[in-house]
């Protein structure tokens, strides 16, 4: 196996880069006197949030890798570790990746993972370390398995997927408007991904993308940011704490306050867990469906645009 | 895994780093609840087309209570530079209780379990508090007629 596959992981590697790029977001910030807005409790929590990320990987990482690995071992074909094979690696994680990211934001379950990459109420460098600390809970690394099962080497498909990770932290960003217009077509950009972040209706649940846009364009769910309806970070409804483990498990503690509510039937308190998050079964609470019905209902010259 | 310290020391000396620049630069303005504007605009974002009846400000500037037109009250919370917003339904507090001018809730949020709530003096409080307790009562008699 090639070095550059068994030392430190490449985000690790790369975490100084990260420092030195906040740092220089936040003077070009102060410089331009535009291009994004930082906090110092939410951008410590976001560092904070990161390193616990880190953190619960390293503790826990093994067993994804080890599922990875014995996927690997029963699979046909064991693929060779070069540029081609290197590079079919990439792209089918990052259309994993896209799938994955889609269940995050489409089972409660997921989303609780997830939710915490989300839950600034700000967009810069920092959100992007924001991560979470239940990634193996939420099952997600399954997804992989296929890539494994065609015969790429674990090791490699880790490497690759640093390497995404990577990708995704320049976007995280107000600085930049838009890229080129090809670019813009073919990657995944600040601009596409401030729509991932917004909570504007038309915006919800768009833009799964990690490294290609093009994954969003092929599935459905690609929706263009736009200059009159200028995107609004967080939550539908936004967490109240700077408290590091608060912001880690709020959502778990919602799951359980939901589904072992009185009265309820079997299937509703699996839907609590399992349904897409804002599945209430007395209504009390909005889907992003129904957020994006009710604007709709009020707004009704919107019908049919990209997003409702 | 890469070595604890090698991946906690140098998260703590960003966070310093990152802190420090940002107070230096001054990039950082913490909300102030002083103004009803800032209020009736964080209210109108999370409850479109609901009409406000009321708006009291908190003393300190960090809670402002806002009495809404369908009868359930919200209470609006600056957090660093933005706020939160909750409905103050009777399921979403679990109680109520006041001392001279400082009205305490506690919340059935696991993000926002506690909220305070600085009034201009007693009598002030004790108005608020019995608007909150009459709304929460009606709220929870519709609900159970519903």
């Amino acid at each position: 196996m090639p070095d550059f596959l068994q030392g430190p992981p490449i985000t690790t590697l790369a975490a100084p880069f990260f420092v030195l790029l906040i740092l220089a977001e936040i003077i070009l910030i102060k410089v331009r006197g535009k291009g994004g807005q930082y906090e110092s409790k939410d951008a410590a929590v976001s560092v904070f949030m990161g390193l616990g990320s880190t953190i619960a990987d390293g503790l826990v990482g093994f067993i994804s890798f080890a599922a990875l690995l014995l996927a690997y071992q029963i699979a046909p074909i064991k693929l060779p570790i070069n540029w081609v094979t290197g590079a079919a690696c990439f792209v089918l994680v990052d259309l994993a990746y896209y799938w994955i990211h889609r269940y995050y934001h489409r089972s409660r379950w997921g989303w609780a993972a997830h939710v915490i990459h989300h839950s600034s109420q700000h967009y810069n460098l920092t959100t992007a370390l924001r991560q979470t600390w239940s990634g193996l809970l939420s099952g997600a690394f399954i997804l992989y398995i296929p890539i494994a099962l065609m015969g790429f080497h674990p090791a490699l498909m880790g490497f690759c997927f640093g390497l995404n990770l990577i990708y995704q932290f320049w976007f995280h960003t107000e600085v930049i408007d838009k890229m080129p217009r090809w670019f813009e077509a073919i990657m995944n950009t600040p601009s596409h991904h401030r729509v991932h972040h917004a909570n504007n209706p038309r915006y919800l649940d768009a833009n799964y993308a990690g490294v290609f846009i093009i994954w969003d364009k092929m599935f459905g769910t690609f929706v263009a940011e736009r200059e009159d309806d200028k995107p609004r970070y967080g939550l539908v409804s936004d967490i109240g704490s700077f408290n590091p483990l608060r912001v880690a498990t709020h959502e778990y503690v919602g799951i359980i306050k939901d589904a072992t509510q009185k009265s309820l039937t079997l299937k509703e308190r699996i839907w609590y867990i399992f349904a897409e998050p804002g599945w209430c079964h007395d209504g009390g609470r909005k889907s992003s469906h129904q957020i994006k019905a009710d604007f709709v209902a009020r707004y009704p010259e919107h019908k049919g645009e990209p997003g409702l | 895994m890469p070595d604890l310290m090698t991946v906690i020391a140098p998260s703590l000396i960003a966070i310093v780093l990152m802190v420090g620049l940002i107070r230096l630069t001054g990039l950082a303005h913490p909300v102030v609840l002083d103004n009803e504007k800032l209020v009736r605009h964080a209210i109108e974002e999370h409850f479109v087309d609901e009409p406000i009846e009321r708006i009291i400000l908190g003393q300190d500037g960090r809670c402002a209570l806002v009495l809404m037109d369908t009868g359930t009250p919200a209470l609006v919370r600056a957090l660093g530079d933005r706020m939160v917003v909750r409905r103050l339904t009777s399921s979403m507090v679990k109680s109520l209780s006041g001392t001279e001018a400082i009205l305490n809730l506690k919340l059935r949020d696991f993000t926002w379990p506690r909220a305070r709530m600085v009034f201009e003096n007693a009598t002030a409080r004790a108005n608020a508090q019995s608007l909150i307790e009459a709304q929460m009562a009606n709220h929870s008699e519709a609900m159970a007629h519903a």
